[in-house]
């Protein structure tokens, strides 16, 4: 995989109303942390990294006031709506020691099932792999040709590139071919129509009991 | 037969307002596509059933719809011709109250172009401002 250079600024200014007006510069605050040394608070152009998120850029070199550091790109915070990038975690790496990140699935080929009306079913698109940061794959690719309506494929049984090993459970599921769904609407309306839901907490009236005779009726309360 | 819920606290409820963006839940989290709501409202159960079947009727077999939202508050409507007072009303109905950003449904399974048809449709039941969201790869 390759490392992307990015250009950033150290910056003094911390806390909320500091990096909302860097944003209002088309700037990006940023940290960048790990391995011993001092984290350092940074800035980033806009630009640059809406450059790093349409490569999918997952290692970066980060050059700052004449340093260049290696770092892996932790977190990309968004705002409420998905649409604005709010902040940057990097995380310093060295290139001989080995990463842990995810790696999206692909899968090649029509399903068997799909053919018989099944639904490719995706339950994991990304599985977490152990390797060398220039040896990070871009995709994990999984044939899924073979799978018929029910069955499944799990993280043992794929084949990762050389130096790569996965860290998610090895019986975990990657990919399943789930029956179509019905529609309902056909549905026959189940015999006794639940209008309103059940109370918590609210006691099971009992029903009245007419008193036997010769036993005086409950009194009524005295109104004063 | 609309969503709701098997078990609540209490039956009826004040009405409240919504607040704020959604800071959880506005993310495609199961699905590959997702439609989002951009304002907060109050979607109705029997809303929410119009447009699943908006999704089933047209992708018919194809793909795998989640519902993101669950009307889990109660609304009440006194009758017509009523006096004022005598308490609150009946319940009515149930909503799922959103905000900004929520994501209401998601589909996997579909090419992007009939995920696109299909939400346009379901946008028709809604009565809120809503938008076609992709899953984020990586990053």
């Amino acid at each position: 995989m390759e490392i992307t250079e990015i250009k950033a600024r150290p910056r003094d200014e911390r806390g909320s109303r500091a990096c909302s007006r860097l944003r209002n510069q088309n700037l990006i605050p940023a940290v960048l942390y790990g391995r011993g040394a001092p984290n350092v608070l940074l800035t980033l152009r806009r630009a640059d990294v809406r450059r790093l998120v349409e490569e999918n850029a997952v290692l970066v070199q980060v050059i700052w006031d004449g340093q260049a550091d290696n770092a892996q790109i932790k977190e990309i915070q968004y705002d409420a709506l998905g649409d604005v990038i709010q902040h940057v975690d990097l995380a310093r790496i060295s290139l001989t020691e080995t990463v842990t990140v995810n790696v999206p699935v692909e899968t090649h080929g029509e399903a068997a099932g799909e053919a018989a009306g099944g639904v490719l079913e995706l339950v994991m698109r990304s599985i977490e792999v152990e390797c060398l940061p220039t040896a990070i794959p871009d995709q994990i690719d999984v044939e899924v040709e073979a799978l018929e309506i029910g069955d499944n494929l799990t993280v043992g049984e794929l084949s990762f590139p050389e130096g790569v090993t996965p860290v998610t459970d090895a019986g975990t599921v990657v990919v399943t071919v789930v029956p179509p769904l019905e529609l309902t609407e056909e549905e026959e309306e189940p015999e006794e129509l639940v209008l309103e839901p059940e109370l918590i907490g609210r006691e099971v009236e009992e029903p009245e009991v007419p008193p036997e005779e010769g036993e005086a009726p409950p009194r009524e309360p005295q109104q004063g | 037969m609309p969503l709701m819920p098997k078990r609540v606290k209490h039956r009826k409820f004040q009405r409240g307002k919504t607040r704020g963006k959604a800071t959880r839940g506005n993310r495609v989290a199961f699905g590959e596509y997702g439609l989002q709501a951009l304002e907060a409202g109050r979607i109705t159960a029997e809303q929410l059933e119009a447009g699943r079947l908006a999704v089933m009727h047209y992708l018919r077999r194809e793909g795998k719809l989640i519902i993101r939202v669950f009307p889990h508050k109660s609304f009440t409507r006194t009758p017509t011709e009523t006096r004022m007072g005598k308490g609150k009303g009946e319940v009515a109905g149930w909503v799922a109250e959103v905000k900004a950003g929520t994501v209401l449904y998601e589909l996997a399974g579909v090419p992007e172009e009939r995920a696109i048809a299909a939400f346009s449709r379901v946008a028709h039941k809604l009565p809120v401002k809503t938008r076609f969201v992709h899953r984020r790869t990586r990053l």
